[in-house]
C-alpha cells in the first residue's frame, strides 16, 4: 500500500467506485435510454404512443437518475459500508453547482443551434452524445484517476464518431450507442463488484476496541 | 551557482521553524488519518482502518489523541444495530493541516 498523502488522497476519491455499483448504475440507464431510442424508430410517428414517449422524456430520464441515486445508496448500505466501510464525500458548493449547471446550459444550448441551423449536423448527433459522454469520463478520471474510466472515455467517444460516420438513422444510431455503452458498462461494474466481494468479507462491528 | 543559491536558501530558512512543525500531525499513524480525513466530510472507524493498516486499538489511541487536541470529531452512533464511528476532521483540524502543509512545502522548498 502507497502511503504518500497524494495516493491516500486519492484512494479516497476512488473509494466510492471501487464497487462498481456506479457504472452497474450509469450501464442500466444507458440499456434504457437504448431501449427509449430503439422504440423511436420502430413506433410509427404521430402515434399516440410515440407522442407520450416524447413529452415523457425529460421526465423518464429524471425518474430514472433518481431511483438508480436511492438504488446505489440502497446497495451500498447493504454491500459497500458493512465490509470496506462508510465515507460520506463533502457535497458540492452552491459556486460548483452554478458552475456546473452554466456550463451544461451552455452546452446544450451551442449543440441545439448547431442542429437548428446545420441541417447535416444532425447525422452527427452520436458523435456529439458520444464525446459529451467521453468528457464527462474524462474529467471523473482526471480527477480519481481510475483507467478504466480513461477506457470508458475512449470508447464513447470512439463509438459516437463511427455510428456517425456509419450514416444510419440519427435515432437508430444513438440506440445502438447506448446499448452498447450500456453493457461495456454493466460488463465492466459487475466485474468490479465480482472482485470486490471475493476480497471483501463483511465486519459486524465498527466500533473501536 | 545552484550550490550558491542553496546555501542562499539554507542561510534563510530558520532551524527553529522545523521544530515548530505540529508534532501531533507529523506522526505517519495520525499524518494518515487526517490526510483521509481532509479529503471527506465523514469517514466512519472501519473504513479508516482499512485504509491505514492500523489495529483497532492503535486507531482508536491515535483519534482520541486527534480528538483530544480538538482537530477531529467523533460521533458514535447506530447503522440499525451495529455501532458506527463517525470521525471527521473539524475547522480547527483544517487549518492546523493547512498550516502544516505550509510549513512542509516552505521547509522543503529552503533546503
Amino acid at each position: 500500500m502507497n502511503d504518500e498523502p497524494h495516493h491516500i488522497l486519492q484512494r479516497t476519491r476512488q473509494y466510492w467506485f471501487s464497487d462498481g455499483l456506479v457504472e452497474l448504475s450509469v450501464g442500466s440507464i444507458f440499456i434504457i435510454l437504448g431501449l427509449y431510442f430503439y422504440l423511436q424508430t420502430i413506433l410509427p410517428s404521430g402515434s399516440m404512443i410515440m407522442f407520450i414517449l416524447q413529452a415523457s422524456f425529460v421526465l423518464l430520464l429524471l425518474g430514472i437518475i433518481v431511483l438508480s441515486r436511492y438504488l446505489v445508496k440502497v446497495l451500498k448500505t447493504r454491500l459497500t459500508f458493512p465490509r470496506t466501510g462508510y465515507v460520506r464525500y463533502r457535497q458540492a458548493t452552491t459556486k460548483q453547482r452554478f458552475l456546473s449547471f452554466s456550463v451544461s446550459l451552455i452546452i446544450a444550448s451551442l449543440i441545439l443551434v448547431m442542429f437548428a441551423t446545420t441541417p447535416l449536423s444532425i447525422q452527427w448527433l452520436p458523435a456529439v452524445t458520444g464525446l459529451i459522454v467521453g468528457i464527462i469520463w474524462l474529467i471523473s478520471a482526471v480527477r480519481v484517476g481510475l483507467l478504466r474510466f480513461y477506457l470508458q472515455a475512449a470508447a464513447s467517444a470512439i463509438l459516437g464518431v463511427a455510428l456517425s460516420l456509419l450514416s444510419w438513422e440519427p435515432f437508430q444510431s444513438l440506440a445502438v450507442y447506448y446499448a452498447v455503452m450500456g453493457l461495456v458498462l454493466i460488463m465492466s461494474g459487475g466485474l468490479i463488484l465480482s472482485r470486490y466481494l471475493r476480497t471483501s468479507q463483511s465486519i459486524e462491528n465498527d466500533s473501536p476496541a | 551557482m545552484k550550490d550558491t543559491s542553496r546555501e542562499k536558501n539554507n542561510r534563510s530558512l530558520d532551524p527553529r521553524l522545523v521544530a515548530q512543525v505540529d508534532r501531533l500531525i507529523h506522526e505517519p499513524a495520525r499524518l494518515m488519518i487526517i490526510t483521509i480525513l481532509s479529503a471527506v466530510e465523514s469517514a466512519d472507524f472501519l473504513y479508516l482502518q482499512r485504509e491505514t493498516g492500523l489495529t483497532k486499538g492503535n486507531l482508536s489511541s491515535h483519534l482520541s489523541k486527534l480528538e483530544a487536541a480538538g482537530y477531529v470529531d467523533i460521533e458514535k452512533t447506530y447503522r440499525g444495530k451495529i455501532p458506527l464511528t463517525l470521525c471527521s476532521l473539524n475547522e480547527t483540524g483544517k487549518q492546523a493541516f493547512d498550516k502544516y502543509r505550509d510549513q512542509l512545502k516552505y521547509i522543503v522548498a529552503n533546503t
